[in-house]
C-alpha cells in the first residue's frame, strides 16, 4: 500500500492526514509537538477535525522534529525524544506551517518579551496571566486575536498597537465578507486599539518593565507581545529540493480555512480521489484572494527598519548587533564574516528580520535543518 | 478555565533546584514563567526561537516551550 507521510499536524496537515486515511492510505503524521492542532488550535482537543483524526487509522510521530531528508531515497530522518528513525514515503506532504516575523527594538530581548503568537502558544500551554497588564503589539489580524484570548484568561489587556494606517485598515474591512467583518467586530470590542503605533523600544531590570510607544509615551507592563506578521517555515521543502506538496501556511501565510482546503485537497490527491481535490478548487480561489488582501493591509512601514541601535543585537544566538552588521552587504558575506544566523535558530528569528531591514536575500537552506544529534546524522537506528 | 489548578493535576518539580508546582499538560516554559523565574525565557514560545533551551534530566537543549512538565523532572536553566 502507498505510504503517505505527513509533516506538521496543524490544521493544514490534519486535514491531509484525514483525507488520505479517509481514502485508504497508510499514513505517517509527524509532529514537533506533543499533541496535534499546530499553533492555532494547540492545547485544544475537539472540534470536527480532531475527530476525525481519532476515527481514521494513523501512525502519528509527536515530538518529534524533521531534521534533514533525502529527496532521492525519499526518506526523512526523524528525531524523536529518546531515538531517531527514517521515515520513507511514497507520497510526501509538507505542512510544516509559519513562524512569526520579529524586528528587533531596543530591550526586545529581555524576558517578558515576547511574540504575538507567541504569548498565545505559551497561554494555550498553560501560562497564567491573571492579572497581568500585556501589551499587544506588531501587525496583521493575529494581534486582535491574541488580545481577545489574553482577555477570556484573565490577562489586563492594556492594548493593541497596530503599525498599519487606520486608512489601510479601513480600506481593508471594506473587502471583507460581512461574516469576517463581524469577527473582527466582536474581537475588538471593549479592547483599545491604535494604528500607526508600534513599540519604539522596552526597558526593566531583569525583565520588561515598561514599554515605549510611538507617539503613545511610556507604558507600564509585565509582558509584551509583539510580532510582525508571520513568516513560511520552508527550510523542509528547500532541503527536499521540490520533493512533497506544500499546504497551509507554509505554501503562502493565508489563515485556517485556507490551510484546511489545500490540506484536504492533497489529501485526496494523495489518495488518488481527483473529484474530490477538483471538488475543493473555487474555495481555495477565494482564501488565497483573501491572503493577498491582507499582504497589502498589513505591510510593514519603513519607520521600523530604524528602531534597533547601534548596540541592539539582530541575532539573539550569536549576539551579532544591528552596528556589526553594517559592514556587510549581504546575508552571506553576515553568515560567513559575521556568524550572523549560525546559531542553533539557524536564521528563522533574525533571517526574516535582516531581510526587511537590509533587503537581503536568504541564501540556500542546507541540512540538517534542525539542531540534530550527531547520532541522527551518522545514521544510527533505523525503522 | 484551563489556568485555574485543580489539586488532584498539581504536581512538583525542580528548576535550578528550586521546586515548583506545575499542572497536567503545562509546558516547562511556561510553568516557569508562572513562577517568576526569568531565565532561559522564551521569545517564540512554539518552538523555533531556541532562546528557551534547557537542560532536562541531564538531556541537553532541549526546548522548554515544547516539553511538557513531569513530575519529578530536574531542570537546569546553564
Amino acid at each position: 500500500m502507498r505510504r503517505v507521510v505527513v509533516v506538521g499536524a496543524g490544521p493544514a496537515g490534519m486535514a491531509a492526514a484525514v483525507c488520505a486515511a479517509e481514502g485508504g492510505r497508510q499514513v505517517t503524521l509527524i509532529d514537533d509537538n506533543p499533541e496535534p492542532g499546530g499553533q492555532i488550535w494547540r492545547g485544544e482537543t475537539e472540534g470536527a477535525w480532531f475527530e476525525r483524526l481519532q476515527r481514521v487509522r494513523v501512525a502519528r510521530l509527536p515530538s518529534a522534529r524533521v531534521v534533514t531528508g533525502d529527496p532521492d531515497a525519499r526518506a526523512l530522518t526523524v528525531e524523536l525524544p529518546d531515538r531517531t528513525v527514517t521515515v520513507t514515503w511514497d507520497d510526501l506532504i509538507l505542512a510544516t506551517g509559519a513562524r512569526e516575523r520579529f524586528l528587533p527594538f531596543p530591550g526586545w530581548t529581555l524576558p517578558g518579551v515576547l511574540g504575538a503568537g507567541g504569548i498565545q502558544a505559551l497561554v494555550k500551554s498553560g501560562l497564567d496571566v491573571r492579572g497581568k497588564r500585556v501589551l499587544v503589539a506588531g501587525t496583521g489580524p493575529l494581534l486582535l486575536a491574541v488580545a481577545a484570548l489574553l482577555r477570556s484568561r484573565g490577562a489586563n489587556v492594556l492594548g493593541v498597537a497596530e503599525q498599519a494606517s487606520g486608512a489601510s485598515l479601513r480600506k481593508f474591512a471594506f473587502s471583507l465578507p460581512w461574516r469576517k467583518l463581524w469577527q473582527g467586530f466582536e474581537l475588538r470590542r471593549g479592547i483599545r486599539y491604535w494604528t500607526s503605533c508600534w513599540v519604539e523600544s522596552a526597558e526593566g531590570r531583569d525583565r520588561v518593565e515598561r514599554v515605549r510607544l510611538h507617539g503613545r509615551g511610556v507604558v507600564e507592563c509585565d509582558y509584551v507581545a509583539v510580532g510582525y506578521g508571520l513568516v513560511p517555515n520552508t527550510e523542509l521543502a528547500q532541503i527536499l529540493r521540490g520533493a512533497g506538496t506544500l499546504v497551509g501556511e507554509c505554501n503562502g501565510v493565508g489563515g485556517v480555512e485556507k490551510s484546511l482546503i489545500e490540506g484536504q485537497i492533497a489529501g485526496h490527491a494523495a489518495a488518488g480521489n481527483a473529484a474530490g481535490a477538483a471538488r475543493l478548487q473555487p474555495e481555495l480561489d477565494r482564501a488565497r484572494k483573501f491572503a493577498a488582501s491582507l499582504d497589502k493591509a498589513f505591510a510593514l512601514r519603513p519607520e521600523l527598519r530604524h528602531l534597533a541601535q547601534a548596540e541592539t543585537l539582530v541575532c539573539r544566538c550569536e549576539s551579532v548587533t544591528h552596528g556589526d552588521l553594517k559592514e556587510f552587504g549581504s546575508w552571506r558575506e553576515a553568515k560567513l564574516y559575521g556568524r550572523c544566523g549560525m546559531g542553533p535558530c539557524q536564521g528563522r528569528v533574525c533571517g526574516p528580520a535582516a531581510e526587511f531591514l537590509y533587503g537581503w536575500q536568504p541564501s540556500s537552506v542546507r541540512p540538517p535543518v534542525l539542531p540534530a544529534r550527531v547520532g541522527s546524522l551518522l545514521g544510527e537506528q533505523h525503522e | 478555565m484551563r489556568c485555574r489548578a485543580k489539586w488532584w493535576s498539581m504536581f512538583k518539580f525542580r528548576v535550578d533546584g528550586r521546586e515548583i508546582t506545575a499542572q497536567t499538560g503545562t509546558s516547562v516554559a511556561a510553568a516557569m514563567l508562572n513562577a517568576g523565574i526569568h531565565t532561559a525565557a522564551p521569545l517564540c514560545g512554539m518552538g523555533v526561537c531556541m532562546q528557551c533551551r534547557i537542560t532536562v534530566d541531564g538531556v541537553a537543549h532541549v526546548r522548554s516551550c515544547q516539553t511538557q512538565c513531569r513530575e519529578g523532572m530536574e531542570v537546569r536553566t546553564r
